[in-house]
């Protein structure tokens, strides 16, 4: 097998981010599209770390463990959210949840 | 770059000179913020700044007038521009040179005399309109104020631009004041024409100063008339120069109330008599001659009279004439004072015109005090008499005698009568035009003029001093007052646009008793009946200035007695002030001043033969004589018309003309622009589902798009590392 | 002597990785999703692990499974569709946002093959592991404590911001999720408002 190096990383990375973005785009259930979004959080982690590892460069770590602390952030206002959504539509389905049409 | 010009920096008593404009400036904003309730703490905080000026202006005068040397000025940097731009920079600064050292001099010590005299006159006025107080004397005098920094600024100016600059501020002082009661419909009406006529002539000069300041690479009065010295500059055309100088020219005839543009002088009367001694007489429509002056090698490159210099003087033999005639009709004391600046104005425009330097400017000087002596005098008639009407006066020289002797001294003097100081100016001016090559018909019309100066003067003498006081009660109906004009009609119909009713007056709102605010409840209740008493001595802070005023109206012209006369003085003002290129004492000749004295002579005894014993039966016959004229001359020959009517019908050219662009070219433009957004809008709209997810999706394909966008034209954007750090750098 | 994680192990990891990824976004019960999202954080911890940085895999285990997967699973009892098969589990657009999320990936591959890194080979600096010699720690041993000066030395005031930027986001979280009081009733809250 061949050896592993910083590009096998770097495109986990991307496959994960794009499965990510195609979950955030599709899925009808918001908590699903929140789901997506700490894919996409990890995936950009990946990165982040895998460069820190090879290039080598600490920052990259830090630089992780701010991600990690937004996404616990977004992860708690993202909730938050769709509880309200749930209380005013009566259901989480992003595809109904259309009121700021034009 | 800048040609280096023989000046000196400001030394000695010079250097103080910025206080000069400095000190009247902070008067104003005291007298603004700080001592506005108490109108007599402004007054005296008013004229305690303008003394310190005075005494800093009399010790530059007397520094240059003892050691003289090359001009001395400072300049500051006030815009700087890209350095390899020709200009260099726009600088602020100040030029002291012996032109500008005598006019401070002047300017402040007129205008110390007439601020003293206003502190007793201004209360008369104020006196009148009962809505009216203390604030008032505190605005009035810090107007004056004002004024006073923006004249002397005017003339300490080192460039055109900075002299521009004040040009504009004494505008706005001499609108401010001519409006000074605001509430009254005529002061209202006044200032606005004054303010806008001049403006006219304000944009000429504007654009001959940029004219001028691009083809010549400078501003600076040193340097513009230093290039002129060796006649016009390489690279302009005579044609060019006498272009640029007609336009600044323009602002000159604006100020100064030069043809065709004086109308609004008349006017300007409406603002406090004192207003009308300062600005309106001895300095601000000074300030053109001062111009023309102050830039007197371009008109008259390498010592010989430009096309554009011919053009000024006839414009001010035109004005001398006309304003003359104008004159000898006017009713209204002030007005017929009014008319006979702006023929004075005249003169000093047609001598600078025919090369007469020295003349000219000695002719503005000897003006300035006995005109502002005619004008304060007035304005103590005024107030003793209740009444500006020359008919409503009479036999005022037993009542006032030291107003009388001062008056009379003023009327000597502008009549020319030797051997007062106008006598002497006027003189000079005569002569020079006379002797001047191609003069002669200038020099007819100057000399006709000058009978009719010396006819209106001694009119308005006997009417105001002379026989019994009439009061207004016995004044002859047919006679006084203002000039129905309805009863001269214009012999064309002038566009109803210009001649609408106004829509308030204070008198309609009086009359209605609705819609008039506070402040304006006195215009109405401005013409109080005298009660009958006669007109007594007006104070002395009043009568005093006048003494003052008079005795340099009488003495001042022995400063510049031709040395041809033989009488022995020097001619200490040729001496003074006379241009390096200027032909030096032009030939003194006997028939011009025998003339002169003949003319004044024979226009004051023609003007007593009428007015001095039955002056209704003179005033009769004088239109009897005058005729179908006369008609002609009470409507100030239909120019007010005239303009009137060039106005509107360009008004009405003009409103057409943008009628047609804004329905056919502006309005379609807009109106497809707005319906070409509407459509794509619409486009867009439906675009708009309320599905964040589509956005998101529209978000990530314009992401996607720019990626490869960016990838195809700058594939080193994703692979190389280089290509930040240059960015980095800026290289890139 | 390059850095050489296990092949081995990183496809094992990766496997996991994108199997459960393809999980969360396709399961059809929302329970499923969450579950196939707890394997996905665990396999990329793991893959933190193969990098050698464990105090990462740790917190990502820690914060994320611990408290955010936590987090997600209230809201999915809280809104009742915790066990209900949601039959159209994607939304109106699945081919569109397939070809896009294709070619970002394509942008994104191409983008990583192209580039050249500049890696360097400093194995005295970090812990290194490599197929012949096995796991070797280095003398300096940056990790947690290098990790703790990093963030203290050059990161305080992002570090600082951090902290109140959770703080803020729970007072928000607060704020919006919580009923809004009703002027008849302010204690209890309004009825829900169903358009």
């Amino acid at each position: 097998m061949s050896p592993i190096g910083l590009n096998h990383f770097l495109g986990l990375g991307a496959v994960l981010f794009c499965l990510g973005a195609y979950g955030v785009l599709t899925r009808r259930n918001a908590i699903a599209v929140l789901m997506s979004l700490e894919l996409m959080f990890n995936a950009v982690n990946l990165n982040l770390v895998a460069f820190a590892r090879f290039l080598p460069n600490l920052d990259g770590v830090v630089l992780a463990v701010f991600v990690i602390a937004v996404a616990a952030a977004e992860a708690a206002v993202g909730v938050a959210l769709v509880l309200s959504i749930y209380r005013n539509f009566r259901h989480i389905d992003l595809d109904q949840v259309d009121t700021m049409k034009g | 770059m800048h040609e280096q010009v023989a000046a000196a920096a400001l030394e000695g008593a010079a250097a103080n000179v910025w206080l000069v404009p400095l000190l009247p400036f902070l008067a104003f904003l005291i007298l603004s913020f700080l001592t506005r309730p108490w109108g007599r703490v402004s007054a005296a905080v008013s004229i305690l700044a303008l003394t310190g000026s005075l005494v800093i202006s009399a010790q530059v005068f007397w520094q240059r007038f003892t050691q003289g040397g090359p001009p001395m000025q400072v300049a500051l940097p006030w815009i700087p521009l890209s350095p390899d731009h020709p200009l260099g920079s726009i600088e602020l600064g100040l030029l002291v040179d012996n032109l500008s050292a005598l006019m401070l001099l002047m300017v402040c010590f007129v205008g110390l005399c007439i601020q003293i005299y206003s502190t007793a006159y201004i209360r008369t006025e104020i006196a009148h309109f009962p809505t009216q107080g203390s604030a008032s004397m505190s605005r009035f005098f810090g107007w004056i104020s004002l004024f006073t920094f923006s004249m002397l600024g005017l003339v300490l100016s080192h460039n055109l631009l900075e002299m521009y600059i004040f040009w504009e501020l004494v505008g706005l002082c001499s609108y401010l004041l001519i409006g000074f009661w605001y509430f009254k419909h005529s002061a209202a009406e006044a200032c606005k024409k004054a303010f806008v006529v001049t403006r006219f002539g304000d944009l000429g000069f504007l654009m001959g100063i940029l004219m001028l300041g691009v083809a010549l690479e400078g501003f600076d009065f040193l340097g513009l008339t230093a290039k002129f010295s060796q006649g016009v500059p390489d690279g302009l055309t005579a044609g060019f120069v006498a272009l640029a100088t007609l336009l600044i020219f323009c602002g000159a005839i604006g100020k100064s109330a030069q043809f065709p543009l004086q109308i609004w002088l008349p006017d300007a009367m409406e603002g406090p008599t004192p207003v009308s001694a300062l600005i309106h007489a001895a300095t601000m429509v000074a300030a053109g001659v001062y111009l023309v002056a102050r830039i007197f090698p371009i008109f008259h490159p390498a010592g010989h009279a430009g096309e554009a210099a011919l053009v000024v003087a006839w414009i001010g033999g035109t004005t001398a004439f006309l304003a003359a005639t104008v004159a000898v009709v006017q009713n209204d004391i002030k007005r017929v004072l009014a008319y006979s600046t702006i023929s004075q104005l005249g003169f000093m425009m047609a001598g600078l015109g025919m090369g007469a330097y020295t003349a000219g400017s000695f002719h503005l000087i000897t003006h300035a005090f006995f005109k502002s002596l005619l004008f304060l005098g007035s304005g103590a008639v005024i107030v003793a008499c209740h009444s500006n009407d020359l008919w409503r006066m009479g036999g005022l020289r037993r009542h006032m005698p030291f107003t009388w002797f001062a008056f009379l001294m003023g009327c000597l003097a502008l009549a020319g009568v030797p051997p007062l100081a106008g006598f002497w100016s006027k003189d000079e001016i005569l002569g020079y035009v006379h002797s001047a090559p191609g003069g002669t018909a200038l020099y007819l019309v100057l000399t006709f003029s000058a009978f009719l100066t010396a006819f209106y003067v001694t009119r308005m003498y006997f009417l105001a001093f002379e026989g019994p006081y009439r009061s207004a009660e016995k004044a002859p109906a047919d006679l006084a007052g203002p000039v129905p004009p309805q009863a001269f009609p214009a012999p064309f119909p002038t566009s109803q646009a210009l001649d609408v009713a106004p829509e308030w007056t204070e008198e309609k709102a009086m009359a209605s008793g609705e819609d008039l605010p506070a402040a304006c409840r006195g215009a109405g209740m401005e013409q109080v009946p005298h009660g009958g008493h006669l007109p007594h001595e007006v104070s002395p802070w009043m009568w005093a200035p006048l003494l003052v005023l008079a005795f340099f109206a009488v003495f001042l012209g022995f400063a510049g007695v031709p040395t041809g006369l033989g009488l022995g003085l020097p001619n200490y003002f040729e001496g003074f002030i006379h241009l390096s290129g200027e032909g030096h004492a032009h030939e003194f000749h006997w028939t011009p001043m025998l003339v002169s004295l003949v003319v004044a002579l024979a226009g004051i005894a023609l003007g007593a033969w009428l007015f001095a014993r039955a002056p209704e039966r003179g005033e009769r016959r004088l239109r009897a004589a005058l005729g179908p004229v006369w008609p002609l001359l009470a409507q100030k020959w239909y120019l007010d018309h005239l303009w009137a009517r060039a106005l509107a019908g360009s008004m009405y050219a003009g409103a057409r003309a943008s009628a047609w662009v804004e329905a056919n070219l502006v309005d379609r433009v807009v109106l497809s622009v707005a319906q070409t957004i509407r459509n794509w809008g619409a486009w867009l709209r439906a675009e708009h589902t309320g599905k964040v997810q589509q956005y998101a999706l529209m978000l990530l394909l314009a992401l996607v798009l720019l990626a490869v966008g960016i990838g195809f034209v700058e594939p080193g954007f994703f692979t190389s590392r280089q290509y930040f750090l240059d960015l980095l750098e800026g290289g890139r | 002597m390059i850095f050489d994680p296990n092949p081995v192990a990183f496809w094992l990891l990766a496997a996991m990785v994108t199997g459960c990824a393809l999980a969360v976004i396709r399961a059809h019960k929302l329970y499923h999703a969450g579950l196939a999202l707890v394997g996905t954080l665990f396999g990329v911890a793991g893959l933190y692990g193969l990098l050698q940085v464990w105090f990462l895999a740790g917190v990502q285990v820690l914060v994320y499974v611990g408290a955010i997967v936590i987090l997600l699973l209230f809201a999915i009892m809280l809104t009742h569709h915790m066990m209900t098969p949601n039959l159209k589990t994607l939304s109106t657009q699945p081919w569109t946002a397939a070809a896009m999320c294709l070619m970002l990936l394509a942008v994104l591959l191409g983008g990583i093959l192209s580039s050249t890194w500049q890696t360097a080979p400093d194995t005295t600096v970090y812990p290194t592991w490599t197929s012949q010699s096995g796991f070797q720690v280095a003398e300096a041993i940056p990790s947690v404590k290098a990790l703790g000066f990093r963030l203290l030395d050059p990161f305080t005031l992002p570090f600082e911001m951090v902290s109140v930027l959770i703080l803020v986001a729970m007072i928000a979280a607060l704020a919006v999720a919580r009923k809004p009081p009703t002027p008849e009733d302010p204690a209890e809250g309004c009825e829900e408002v169903v358009p």
